[in-house]
């Protein structure tokens, strides 16, 4: 355990910490470009330079510290003139051929050559001759284009390839001035994991296809979430304008995704952004909510001595939360015992972090209704029940029924985010917001509870004038109910005295009636989560 | 105590102005010499025959915006949305569109300014950097009769558009290698 100094602050640390580890941990900040927790160390773009003395023995050189490993009474100077003036002379390299096309460029705003400049650079150019050209805007695979010129050679991408999807399509080329990213010949970069690629890099070398020009990066807020795609619940983080999603980007969590996220979870977000169910239908036409809900009201009714004939259908997109209000109002209030959990089919997975059950939350609804009911089928809930009721929008490719066995069903009620083909044969459909839009927590592959956060409901009015006029833009967001308050309007048409009507009073309640639960603080989940028990 | 402050004496009156009539013909006759000598001297006049005549401003007045084109004629907008970000009033709207080449590679698909909203600051056109966008057109807004008519479009900016000289881009002699 060496005991260091950082700018003459003490720090102790495990042997074969790095001096930017430990500098990290006492907040601070050394700039780097190809320095990444998750690859490994490459010590090439020398951003990091700090001075260091041992035993009072200063070295000569100033030493990279992302490269060098701590020991017992080092002494670490990360703000002396010779590091400020070292910092400065390798920005200056690195700037030398770069194009400055900052304007069209998509890292703008979160780029490192932008914020290096602004805090340890500032110098005037002394370049008298032409800057090298390089080749421009190339697509290298399905989601990722590139651009040689703004590249700055951190072999960030490169390492990525290598280490983490193990792929290693991408690689330099060339020498000097004329070094280059670029794809090996024959192979393109369309791993599932490409536009990993384009978050690691540092500047706006490698670039997203998808988000190509949709938004300045300084627009968009940010707001913590799980991603949909899969069982293993990767922490995301979207980015969003105005009610409006513009792209999902992994947020770090060392216990389930690291730093990644897969292609096909990021670009999730579509689903949420376009063809979603905005009001209440009737077998495809458009009713009013009210006439919905009264609807809704006299077919539970009608089963008031026939309870058993109703199902409840929760898809394994619901937070646990929803599925357990859900539960408690339908087996309390109407009767109800038998609920269905409906899966989406296993797909491909992977070693990394695709997983082949591709339900989010499917352990924590489990949880909520049973193993018993958890392990019946749909084909089950047609044969048996007059009454389906749909919690929770799934698309129809994703169903294990044909719409003919639908059909025999009398009556489908449905509670989708989504248009799909049971929004067309179901006697009524409820739109409810989708996950981006509330908040709730999910259940993973390996038992761990993560919770995930509403984007801001934007109600204000937005001046669009596109438009011609005042909008209102985020129109995903109004006169849509999440389930919960969904039960609440339905438990007040029928006259109930439902009482779960925030998230924290169902997850007290949950804590008392599912025995993983019990140990469970709802703030303690925090935004990395909590393993369950087995019980 | 002792009275602090300015001692103003009161004018006194003269006989002349006590009898009111003196002073009358006074005044009028200033009118009346101006009156003649802007009929005899056209150079003593200080109004202008508006408006068929106008006064010419300084030439770094802000008047009404346009857009600037490059030496082909595609307008020099990058759709970088810096004159939006900059924008206090937010009467700026801009959506970008991919030109599909490895030259220009941007443009702005919309460019919109509610010159209702505007506040003539002048801070979009110290943001651009491709001076896509300028205020010199010497002009006013003119007046319209609906709210929509003040909500210029791509087309209405470029209408007094003029081309610009100044560097932008990448070298055009550059050849894309594939």
């Amino acid at each position: 355990m060496p005991t260091l100094k950082i700018d003459g602050k003490e720090i102790t640390v495990e042997s074969n910490t790095t001096i930017i580890e430990a500098a990290k941990k006492l907040g601070i900040d050394i700039p780097v470009f190809c320095y990444h927790e998750g690859l490994s160390i490459a010590a090439n773009c020398r951003m990091c330079l700090v001075e260091v003395e041992v035993n009072g023995r200063k070295f000569n050189k100033p030493l990279p510290a992302c490269h060098t490993i701590v020991s017992d009474g080092m002494s670490v100077q990360t703000d002396t003139p010779k590091v400020k003036k070292t910092r400065e002379g390798v920005l200056e390299f690195l700037f030398l051929n770069h194009p400055i096309d900052c304007p069209i460029c998509d890292q703008a705003g979160e780029c490192y050559l932008q914020d290096h400049y602004m805090a340890h650079g500032a110098y005037e150019s002394r370049l008298d001759t032409e800057k090298v050209k390089k080749n421009k805007a190339i697509p290298i695979g399905e989601h990722v284009i590139l651009d040689s010129e703004r590249c700055v050679l951190c072999s960030r991408c490169v390492r990525f390839t290598k280490e983490i999807s193990k792929t290693e399509e991408l690689a330099i080329f060339n020498r000097g001035n004329h070094s280059e990213i670029g794809v090996v010949a024959g192979k393109s970069l369309d791993n599932d994991y490409s536009l990993n690629v384009v978050d690691i890099c540092p500047v706006g070398a490698l670039t997203s296809r998808d988000f190509r020009f949709k938004k300045r990066v300084w627009y968009l807020k940010t707001t913590p979430s799980i991603c949909t795609g899969c069982s293993m619940g990767c922490n995301s983080s979207i980015e969003y304008e105005n009610g409006t999603i513009y792209r999902i980007k992994p947020r770090e969590n060392r216990d389930v995704n690291g730093w990644w996220m897969c292609n096909e979870g990021r670009l999730l977000y579509h689903q949420i952004n376009s063809n979603r169910l905005l009001s209440t239908l009737s077998k495809g036409n458009e009713i009013s909510q009210k006439d919905a809900l009264l609807r809704f009201v006299e077919i539970i009714k009608n089963h008031k001595n026939s309870s058993e004939k109703i199902g409840v259908v929760l898809s394994a997109n619901l937070s646990t939360e929803s599925a357990f209000a859900i539960k408690n109002l339908f087996q309390e209030f109407f009767g109800v015992k038998s609920f269905y959990i409906n899966v989406k089919k296993d797909g491909k997975s992977d070693d990394l972090l695709i997983k082949a059950d591709k339900n989010p939350n499917r352990k924590g609804i489990s949880l909520v209704i049973g193993k018993e009911n958890a392990e019946k089928t749909l084909k089950d809930a047609i044969k048996k029940h007059e009454t389906l009721i749909f919690w929770g929008g799934d698309l129809p490719s994703e169903f294990d029924l044909i719409e003919s066995d639908l059909k025999k069903v009398k009556n489908i009620i449905l509670f989708a985010t989504n248009k799909n083909i049971l929004t067309d044969i179901a006697d009524i459909s409820f739109p409810i917001t989708s996950i981006a839009q509330e908040r709730g927590t999910f259940v993973n592959i390996q038992n761990r509870l993560q919770q995930f956060y509403p984007i801001e409901k934007h109600q204000a009015l937005i001046y669009n004038p596109t438009n011609k006029g005042v909008s209102q833009v985020g129109s995903l967001t109004e006169k849509i109910y999440n389930p919960i308050e969904w039960l609440v309007n339905i438990s007040k048409k029928m006259d109930y005295n439902y009482s779960l009507d925030s998230i924290f009073k169902i997850f007290a309640q949950m804590r008392k009636e599912i025995p993983q639960f019990a140990n469970i603080e709802y703030k303690n989940i925090g935004l990395n989560g909590v393993l369950l028990e087995d019980k | 105590m002792a009275k602090k402050g300015i001692v103003v004496s009161k004018h006194k009156y003269t006989l002349s102005e006590k009898l009111y009539y003196p002073e009358i013909l006074k005044g009028m006759g200033v009118s009346i010499r101006h009156f003649f000598a802007n009929i005899v001297k056209k150079k003593y006049t200080v109004t202008l025959q508006y408006p068929e005549q106008k006064e010419s401003y300084a030439e770094r007045f802000r008047g009404k915006h346009r857009l600037m084109t490059r030496e082909d004629g595609s307008l020099r907008c990058v759709a970088c949305m810096m004159c939006a970000t900059a924008c206090p009033a937010e009467c700026i709207y801009i959506e970008a569109e991919d030109v599909g080449d490895s030259l220009v590679e941007k443009r702005a698909k919309v460019f919109v300014i509610d010159e209702l909203r505007c506040i003539f600051c002048g801070l979009c056109v110290e943001a651009c950097p491709t001076d896509a966008i300028r205020m010199d057109t010497g002009e006013h807004v003119e007046p319209e009769y609906t709210r929509e008519a003040f909500i210029y479009d791509k087309k209405k900016l470029l209408q007094n558009s003029g081309r610009s000289v100044a560097i932008q881009g990448g070298d055009p002699d550059y050849i894309h290698k594939n």
